[in-house]
């Protein structure tokens, strides 16, 4: 699996054109789609420390890599306008999970959303939840194929309480076994 | 082979008149070869140099200004990434072949990366193409 990361991590990470060498961008904020559990894309900025928000956006299918060190692409053709992204890029207020409540299928709150979990690398995509303020303390969720997404709150399975892991490194071993238990 | 190091700060002469024309300054490099080299007044396209291999740069001043697009400059100290996003340090040196071919990349780690795998030199980054895995060799099975 590649490196596993926090959502927070990504921002401000250079948007590199593989094809020129040149960082044309830097990653502004993550765009999710809560129903999907996906990905979607990414807003961008200018580089530098003034740097303003830029009119185009990097939808998730021209990402050829997120690394440790650079959000790839090959050519600035796979920035767009915002206006001609994809549909599901939008950014309306259901689309930011931050601070939704996460809660058990039993009606347990374990805590408010603090961040996205990714995985990196050449098919990127959210793992899980960083979770904070809840009976069971902070930690990490995973996302798994009985969640359920809204604008406000994060349905997980009733054992996933027994599954919230402190750091990415025990995250990453509980992911493996939600992976072999499928 | 000449290191890039070795390269930069040479005399420049003009084969037709034998004039010094200065020093190199950098070089503009595309995928793993030398395209331009610039001079202290003039960029010259590589194909103008006898060979990047003796101790000063002799040229053909006939060829005229290099006219491609990419810039020339000095990549020491560039960050190295590969397609993945993954740093690999920075750009210490390069090894040139006589001509103008890059044989090897060398990192600032103390590691080295075939001139081959080399994309292209930007304004941020050198860039290293993925691996190619070598075609199978040996005897067909079964």
């Amino acid at each position: 699996m590649s490196a596993l990361l926090h959502g927070r991590e990504l921002i401000g990470r250079p948007v590199v054109d593989g094809a020129t060498g040149d960082d044309v961008a830097e990653i502004k904020d993550v765009v999710f789609d809560p129903g999907r559990g996906e990905i979607t894309g990414f807003t961008l900025r200018k580089r530098g420390f003034l740097g303003g928000r830029l009119k185009e956006v990097l939808p998730i299918g021209e990402v050829v890599s997120i690394g440790t060190d650079a959000v790839m692409i090959d050519g600035q053709a796979a920035l767009v306008h915002r206006k001609e992204a994809p549909e599901d890029m939008s950014t309306d207020a259901n689309s930011n999970v931050l601070t939704n409540r996460v809660v058990t299928e039993s009606g347990r709150t374990l805590g408010e959303v603090k961040d996205v979990i990714v995985v990196g690398g050449r098919s990127p995509r959210v793992v899980g939840f960083e979770v904070a303020g809840g009976a069971v303390g902070d930690g990490l969720v995973p996302i798994g194929r009985h969640s359920a997404v809204s604008g406000s709150a994060l349905i997980v399975p009733d054992e996933y309480e027994q599954r919230i892991r402190a750091d990415l490194t025990g995250f990453a071993a509980e992911l493996a076994g939600i992976g072999e238990g499928r | 082979m000449i290191t890039l190091s070795s390269f930069i700060g040479q005399r420049a002469i003009a084969l037709g008149t034998a004039a010094d024309t200065g020093t190199v300054k950098g070089v503009a490099i595309e995928h793993d070869r030398v395209v331009a080299v610039a001079l202290s007044d003039v960029v010259i396209p590589a194909s103008a140099v006898r060979s990047f291999e003796g101790d000063v740069v002799t040229y053909d001043e006939s060829a005229g200004a290099f006219t491609g697009s990419v810039s020339a400059g000095d990549p020491r100290g560039a960050r190295v990434l590969d397609m993945a996003g993954d740093g690999h340090g920075h750009l210490a040196d390069l090894s040139i072949n006589g001509d103008g071919t890059i044989e090897a990349i060398l990192l600032d780690t103390g590691e080295s990366v075939a001139g081959r795998r080399l994309r292209v030199i930007g304004s941020f980054a050198a860039i290293l193409a993925d691996d190619q895995l070598p075609p199978p060799s040996g005897p067909p099975v079964g």
